[in-house]
This record gives C-alpha cells, sequence and structure tokens, in this order.
C-alpha cells in the first residue's frame, strides 16, 4: 500500500473513532449529529483510501461512498428536524 | 519522502486537527462552521485520491447541503436554553472507558493495515472490461446507474423517505400556524432569477457530461439545488414549496420512472437488465428524471428546516 | 423470477404513489399491493421448496461487478412472515387511525419504503447493498416512531435514530474494511476468500468482523445495545409497533445469521461466550424489566428485548454439533417471536383503548370490555412463554435440545428461568385485566360493541392463533430452510 492510502486510511480511522466517541459522549443533539457526520468522513475516506489501495481508481468503492455520501445527508437531515421538532415541542409545553 | 506524500500528511494532520476542533468546541456555531471548512478540506482529500466525482458530490452535497440544514438547524437551536448536566462520576468512568476502548480499537487497526496481503479481486479491470457494454463510458456512473443501479435506487427512495419523514414532523399540528413560509423572507429578485437560468444550465452540463467524465445525476442535483433554494427568494419561491411540501408528482418522478425502469426490464431477464443498444439513452432518461427529483428533495430538506416566518407565537390546534 | 422484482418494487412504487392519490384511493391501492406481496412471497417459497435455492443476478451482472440476491429457504420464510404481518398491520392501522387521516396519509408510503426495504434485505446476498437496506428500514422505522408527533414518541424516535445511525456506521466500516482486503463485497465470493486457513491479515480481519456484529447489534437491541428500543416499541402507534418489534430486530439479527453461516462462522465463534453472556442478560433482564413495568406496551416492548436474548444465545450453537437444532431454533424463534409480538402489540392496543389509560393499573375490567382482544392477548403470550402447542414451545424446545447436545448447563437454566418470567409478566396482565373495573359508570363509554375495535380485535386473534399454529408447522419450516440454506 503506497504512503499516500495508507496515511488516509489511517486517518479515516481515527476520525470515525473520534466521531464514534463525540456521538455518544456529547449531550446536544446537534452535537451528535455533527459528531455522526464526522464519523461517517471518517468511514468514507478509510473505504476509498483502502479500496484504491492497488494502485489503482476504484469507480466500484467510489460509487459505494457517493450512494454513502447522500444517504448520510439524508438521515442527518432527519435527525434534524426531529431534533428542531423537539425544541418547539419543550417550547410550547408537552403535548 | 516524496512531496506529495509531505502534502498528503499534512492534509491529513489538518483533517485530524479539525475534527478534533469539531467535536471538542464548546460553542454549537464554531462547531458547524468549522465543519463546512472540514467538507471543504476533504474535498481536497478526495481529488488526492484521484476520486474527482467524490469531490465534486462532497463540495456540493456532503459539506454544501450539510452545512446549509446545520446552520439552519443552528439557528433555530440557538434560542433554546441547553441546561448542560454536569457528567455524573458513572458518566465520566464510562466516557474515559469509551474513549480509551475507542482509542485501543483505532490503533489495533491502524496496526493491523501493515499486515494486509495484495488484494483479491480487482474490481476496476473488470469494470473497464465490460463498459462498453454499459451505455455510458465514465466508470463511476456506470458503476452507479448499471452495474449497481439497484444500490442507487435503493438510495433514492432513502432521499424521499427522509423528505416525507421530515415534512412530516415539521408540520405536524402545535407547530407554528399552518401555511409554513419555510425559507428566506426577504424578496430578493434580481439576483436569484438571473442567476437562475445559468444554473440550469450548469445543471444540465454536469448531467449529461457523467456520462464520459466526472459528473452525472447527484452532482447536477446539488447544483439545481443551489439553484432552486435561489429562486426561493423570487416569486418562484411558494410554487416551489408547495410542490415539495405536498409530493408533488416532480419530486416522486425520479424514483417513480427508476422504479418502472426496472419494473418493465424484470421478465426474461433479472429487473435492472439494460440492454446494451438503449442502455445510454435510459442511463440518461433515469438521470434526468432523478436530477429534477433529487434537486427538489434536497432543496426539500433546507426549505423544511428553515425557521419559519413570523412570531413565535404558536397556535395549538 | 418476476416474484422478485416485484416483492422489492411494487412497495416501493405504492408506496410514491399512494401520496399523489386523493384521499380515498390510497387504502386500495396500498391493500391491492400487499396481496400482490403476499402472492410473491407464496410463489417464492413454492419454488425454492420444488426447486431449491438460487441466485438472482441484479442486472444480469453477477457478483463480483454486480449485486447478488440469494433466493433461499430463509429468505422466503421471512419473506412471506413479513407480507402476512404487514398485511394485517395495514389493515388494523386503517382502522386504529380512522380518526386521523393526516397520519394515515404519512403511514402508507413509510410503510411501503418500510416494505421494500425489509425484502430487499432478506434477499440480499451482498455486503453493501445490505448496508443501503439497512438504512431504509432503519429510517422507514425512526420515521413510523415519530409519526404521532408527541412529544415522548419524537424523543424515542431520535434515540432510535441515533442508535442505528452508530450501527451503520459500525457495520459499513466493516464493510469498507472488508472490500479493503479483498476486492469485493459479495458474500459468496468472500466466503471463499475468507475460509482461506493461512490469513495474512487475522487481527484485521476479526476486527472487522467484531465492527460488523457490534453495528448489527445496535440495531437488533441486544443488551446492552438496547436502550433505544422500549420508548421507541413502548410508545409507537400499536400497528407500528407490532412492525417494528416483528420484523425490523429481526431484519438485524438475520444478517448476523446469515453472514455466520455463511462468512465468519468459524472466526466469530471467539466470541461465543461474549454472546452468551449478552443473551443471557437480555433475557434475564429484558424479562425482569418487563415484569416491573407499570404500562403494558412497555411491558410487550421488554419482552421484545429478552426474545432477541434467545436468538443471539443460540447464535454461537451453530458453529458446535448442536448446529441442526440451533438453526430451527433460531429461524423458529424469529417467526414464531414475530408473529406473536405482533399480536400482543395489536391486541395491547385495544386493550389501552377501552381502557382509561397505558397503564397496568388502569386495565382492570378491560377483559370484559374487550374480551377478544385478551383471549389473542393471552394465546400470544403462550407463544412468548413457550408452552404448546405454539411455534414459540417448538423453539424452546429446539433450542433446549442444542445447549444439552452442546452441554451449556447453565444456559439451559438460563433458558427456562426465561419462560418462567414470560409467565409472570403476562400472568400479571391478564389477572389485572380480569378483575372488575372499580368504576362502574366508565364501562357504559367504552362499549364492546364498536365495530372498529372487534375487527381490530380479530386481526390480533388472527395473529396470536398462527402463533399458535406454528406449533405444528417445527417439520415443515426445517424442510424449508434446509432447502439450499449455507452449509
Amino acid at each position: 500500500m503506497s504512503h499516500s492510502h495508507l496515511i488516509f486510511a489511517s486517518t479515516g480511522i481515527l476520525l470515525f473513532a473520534m466521531g464514534f466517541a463525540a456521538a455518544i459522549v456529547s449531550q446536544a443533539p446537534l452535537r451528535k449529529i455533527i459528531a455522526l457526520n464526522v464519523m461517517g468522513s471518517g468511514i468514507f475516506l478509510s473505504f476509498i483510501a483502502l479500496g484504491s489501495r492497488a494502485g489503482n481508481i476504484d469507480p466500484t468503492s467510489q460509487a459505494m461512498v457517493l450512494t454513502g455520501i447522500v444517504v448520510a445527508v439524508a438521515a442527518s437531515a432527519l435527525g434534524l428536524a426531529l431534533t428542531l421538532r423537539l425544541k418547539t415541542l419543550a417550547e410550547d409545553g408537552d403535548e | 519522502m516524496a512531496i506529495d506524500t509531505l502534502f498528503d500528511a499534512l492534509l491529513a494532520m489538518s483533517l485530524l486537527w479539525i475534527g478534533w476542533r469539531i467535536v471538542t468546541t464548546q460553542a454549537d456555531f464554531n462547531a458547524v462552521l468549522l465543519f463546512i471548512g472540514f467538507g471543504l478540506l476533504l474535498a481536497l482529500a478526495w481529488a488526492r485520491l484521484a476520486a474527482p466525482d467524490i469531490a465534486l458530490a462532497e463540495a456540493a452535497i456532503g459539506s454544501g447541503i450539510s452545512g446549509v440544514l446545520l446552520l439552519e438547524a443552528w439557528s433555530a437551536l440557538k434560542q433554546q436554553t441547553v441546561a448542560a448536566t454536569a457528567a455524573s462520576p458513572l458518566q465520566r468512568a464510562s466516557n474515559i472507558a469509551l474513549l480509551a476502548g475507542v482509542g485501543l480499537f483505532a490503533i489495533a487497526l491502524i496496526m493491523s493495515l501493515f499486515t494486509l496481503p495484495p488484494v483479491a479481486i480487482t474490481l476496476a479491470s473488470a469494470v473497464d472490461s465490460q463498459l462498453a457494454q454499459t451505455g455510458v463510458s465514465h466508470p463511476v456512473t456506470a458503476v452507479l446507474l448499471n452495474y449497481r443501479g439497484y444500490d442507487t435506487l435503493l438510495e433514492v427512495m432513502v432521499v424521499l423517505l427522509a423528505l416525507i419523514a421530515i415534512v412530516m414532523v415539521m408540520n405536524q399540528p402545535n407547530y407554528q400556524q399552518a401555511g409554513v413560509q419555510a425559507g428566506p423572507s426577504k424578496a430578493n429578485n434580481s439576483q436569484g432569477s438571473s442567476v437562475s437560468p445559468l444554473l440550469i444550465l450548469l445543471a444540465i452540463y454536469v448531467l449529461w457530461a457523467g456520462a464520459h467524465q466526472p459528473g452525472g445525476a447527484f452532482q447536477a442535483a446539488a447544483v439545481l439545488t443551489g439553484c432552486i433554494l435561489l429562486l426561493g427568494f423570487t416569486s418562484l419561491g411558494p410554487t416551489l414549496q408547495r410542490v415539495i411540501q405536498q409530493q408533488q408528482l416532480a419530486t416522486l418522478v425520479g424514483l417513480l420512472v427508476f422504479g418502472l425502469v426496472a419494473i418493465l426490464t424484470s421478465g426474461a431477464t433479472p429487473m435492472l437488465t439494460l440492454p446494451p443498444a438503449y442502455a445510454g439513452g435510459l442511463i440518461l432518461l433515469i438521470e434526468s428524471f432523478l436530477t429534477l427529483s433529487l434537486g427538489l428533495m434536497l432543496a426539500g430538506f433546507a426549505y423544511a428546516l428553515a425557521k419559519p416566518q413570523g412570531s413565535a407565537v404558536s397556535k395549538k390546534s | 423470477m418476476n416474484s422478485i422484482a416485484i416483492i422489492i418494487l411494487a412497495p416501493m412504487l405504492w408506496g410514491a404513489i399512494a401520496l399523489a392519490l386523493p384521499p380515498r384511493l390510497k387504502f386500495p391501492l396500498v391493500f391491492a399491493g400487499l396481496l400482490l406481496g403476499c402472492f410473491s412471497a407464496i410463489q417464492l417459497m413454492l419454488l425454492v421448496s420444488t426447486e431449491g435455492a438460487f441466485t438472482y443476478a441484479v442486472g444480469s451482472w453477477s457478483a463480483p461487478l454486480g449485486i447478488d440476491l440469494k433466493v433461499d429457504g430463509l429468505a422466503v420464510s421471512m419473506l412471506l412472515l413479513t407480507q402476512i404481518i404487514s398485511l394485517i398491520a395495514a389493515l388494523y392501522a386503517q382502522l386504529y387511525l380512522k380518526q386521523q387521516p393526516r397520519q394515515l396519509a404519512y403511514f402508507w408510503p413509510l410503510l411501503g419504503f418500510l416494505l421494500c426495504g425489509l425484502n430487499a434485505l432478506f434477499l440480499s446476498a451482498d455486503l453493501f447493498n445490505l448496508y443501503v437496506t439497512l438504512e431504509v428500514v432503519g429510517l422507514a422505522a425512526v420515521s413510523l416512531v415519530a409519526l404521532t408527533g408527541k412529544r415522548a414518541n419524537i424523543n424515542a424516535a431520535l434515540r432510535y435514530l441515533i442508535a442505528t445511525l452508530l450501527g451503520s456506521g459500525l457495520y459499513l466500516l466493516g464493510t469498507g474494511l472488508i472490500y479493503g482486503l479483498y476486492g469485493t463485497v459479495s458474500i459468496e465470493l468472500l466466503a471463499e476468500l475468507i475460509e482461506n486457513p493461512d490469513q495474512p491479515a487475522l487481527l484485521y480481519l476479526k476486527i472487522t468482523i467484531g465492527l460488523i456484529i457490534v453495528g448489527l447489534m445496535f440495531k437488533a437491541a441486544l443488551w446492552p445495545l438496547h436502550y433505544w428500543l422500549p420508548p421507541a416499541h413502548g410508545g409507537a402507534m400499536p400497528a407500528v409497533s407490532a412492525l417494528l418489534s416483528a420484523l425490523v430486530v429481526k431484519a438485524a439479527f438475520y444478517i448476523v445469521l446469515r453472514l455466520w453461516l455463511e462468512l465468519f462462522g468459524s472466526l466469530a465463534a471467539l466470541a461465543t461466550p461474549l454472546l452468551f453472556g449478552l443473551g443471557a442478560a437480555a433475557i434475564l433482564l429484558g424479562s425482569w424489566r418487563a415484569i416491573q413495568a407499570d404500562e403494558l406496551k412497555r411491558v410487550v416492548a421488554y419482552s421484545t428485548v429478552a426474545q432477541v436474548g434467545y436468538l443471539f444465545l443460540a447464535l454461537p450453537l451453530l458453529s458446535t454439533v448442536a448446529q441442526p437444532p440451533a438453526l430451527q431454533a433460531i429461524s423458529m424463534q424469529m417467526i414464531a417471536h414475530g408473529t406473536a409480538k405482533a399480536a400482543m402489540f395489536m391486541a395491547a392496543g385495544i386493550l389501552v383503548l377501552v381502557s382509561a389509560g397505558g397503564k397496568i393499573a388502569q386495565l382492570q375490567g378491560s377483559a370484559s370490555r374487550q374480551p377478544l382482544a385478551m383471549f389473542a392477548f393471552a394465546l400470544a403470550g403462550v407463544s412468548l412463554i413457550g408452552l404448546p402447542p405454539s411455534g414459540g414451545f417448538i423453539a424452546k424446545w429446539y433450542l433446549l435440545t442444542a445447549l444439552i447436545e452442546s452441554g451449556f448447563w447453565p444456559l439451559v437454566a438460563v433458558v427456562l428461568a426465561g419462560g418462567l418470567m414470560a409467565a409472570w409478566y403476562v400472568f400479571r396482565v391478564i389477572n389485572i385485566a380480569f378483575t372488575d373495573s372499580p368504576d362502574e359508570a366508565s364501562d357504559n363509554t367504552l362499549i364492546t360493541t364498536n365495530k372498529p375495535q372487534q375487527t381490530m380485535a380479530w386481526l390480533a386473534m388472527l395473529l396470536a392463533l398462527a402463533a399458535i399454529a406454528l406449533g405444528f408447522c417445527g417439520q415443515p419450516l426445517a424442510d424449508l430452510i434446509a432447502t439450499g440454506a449455507a452449509s
């Protein structure tokens, strides 16, 4: 594996670890969602770095990561909507 | 060490440093801003890893649209007094245990990276060898819309699913007065309407180009989303919002066309078998509708999460 | 061939179209779609039992280039279970949400997409495709929990979402790592590569497998990663709780089962003590919380936590001499619990409607107001406890056989204790429901002649009877699963 790929794969793993831990430890939902996104970015980075470690450009892993990015945005958006809704409900009083 | 390895190392360290700051910073606003910067830096990493499609998608969708959504959320949440509860000793202990465990795992995994044998299967050559039958000449598009088009179909469903759920959640009774005037308030007619034709052209170009160079439906959709958000400022705004809020046909058509192609190609052959003669045309057809719908849906996320207009007086129903 | 395309694509399409239809046409379309799905599932089942298992290459691109679907006995039995429970849950929801057309309007597309995701999941033989289906199922499930809009449910939905995303992240990283190692995500191809005894990257592989399993544990709610389940399942609309407990958590476990059988059973056997421990903890602690819970739907939700424990407890046995009974136990447990739990949630929903509230203490007199629902609850309980004749009994029987054959006596005690505790919490509910309501006046407003409630009760009863009938299906199920299941 080339140095570059090794560097990025390791970075991805570390970002995953940071994001994962932060998503659990953080208290505010907004921060949890941001942490989950950092975690996702780490996963994608490792995915591509490892997928192309043979030196060639690997379209399959790129397509998979593209799919992953879109899914991650959709999931984050849903999380944010739930968070905002909770805030509104808290303001209005219980219902 | 070669220059580019040095560059990569610096890039990696910056990513890690920003990532660290994102999760440890106290202010939510800083976290959001840093995240947007993080995304842009990440796009650079994608470029270094020879993944221009992802770089485009990351900048536009991963950083751009996510950034918009996070800013909207932050803006709506900042009035909330978050009672930052001090962690109990038990929680502190378990947090530390978690961090230790996760750290250990990361180190073990990174060390094991050095033991990887040569790859058993290289798909890149397989992708290239069959490329002529896929109808497109850009490998990533071939994988996305042909070889693994099934994943893409499900993914489009995920986006629609999320949009429906978000609209459902944001519009539930007890929310601000119905007729949600989501989106920015001031009509800034001139700029929005003059730039949009250009953006639409750009979107079409990115879409069409995706067949033989980096680009394609998702990136084009992101451009279209930008265009739609700008149009939100103009008189077209309410119409667009209505289309999205009520999931009118335009938002559904991407999934429906793709699903229809899937059904129609199932029968003698497994579903989504695109005959080589028509593959190029079919892919362009699917991608066109996908671009339209995805553009609307992603804009829909932004509209739905925007702070509603008017005072904070809510109407209990 | 067509049945596969139909069973996956039909729910996707009717779910989307239902959005655009006027209210009067929504349910007929959905109902027709669900019936079509049931027929397709039956067709696939007949196909597999006569001609054996087969692989379906989507897009005519076989792995590793494309995505393979594996159609075998295990897949079709889960498919059939899913279509039937979805059909009944849809009928139930149509009646339950009669007064809330807005919620009902959102229920249909969410149900359709959930169903599409589940069907796609049960058939998939590709790790990344499984990830996408897991996301579909997860997001749909979260959205369904949030359907009612009440604060507790939105809270539960958010918690569930974070948990499910943590799980997906672990799973996806595992998938990426495996792809990085071998260059493919096709389960069939990976099986050959992993079987290779001299693995240079053994630690890497073990970490990868660990990531995948733990990620799926989040989604299957195995103790201690179950924390999100009781609020989510306990608070959601009864038809939603039924779908979630019966199908969604099973889907995650199903993947673990498949991967264990086909990919990494021998390697993952290292985790046996852990799985035994967590499974036992789930059974004992989940049942204990069910006994203590003071809300009816929470009792049923904690029961799910316990029942999932049985599944994970039996998993390591697949790598021992006791594999045949263990596999039978697991498959029957998935199906029987799915049926019984769905029945129980639906019955519980009705009991709550005819009582002053959702608390157990408020159930007094509900048995006389809705005897049919009570009876359904009791029958479902029979299967959950594991009394004969019922699917639950068959599952327990095989599980105990497998445990005895492989010599794990302490676990035999755990399983028996679990059964006793289940009896405790089921009878606790039945007992209170049969005591007379202190306030006679309230009876007049909650009449049993309420037609929709009667129909809903019949639906619950149907599923409960099915759970009992499964008690006679042990052998046919085993035969079906043996057809082409991975060796």
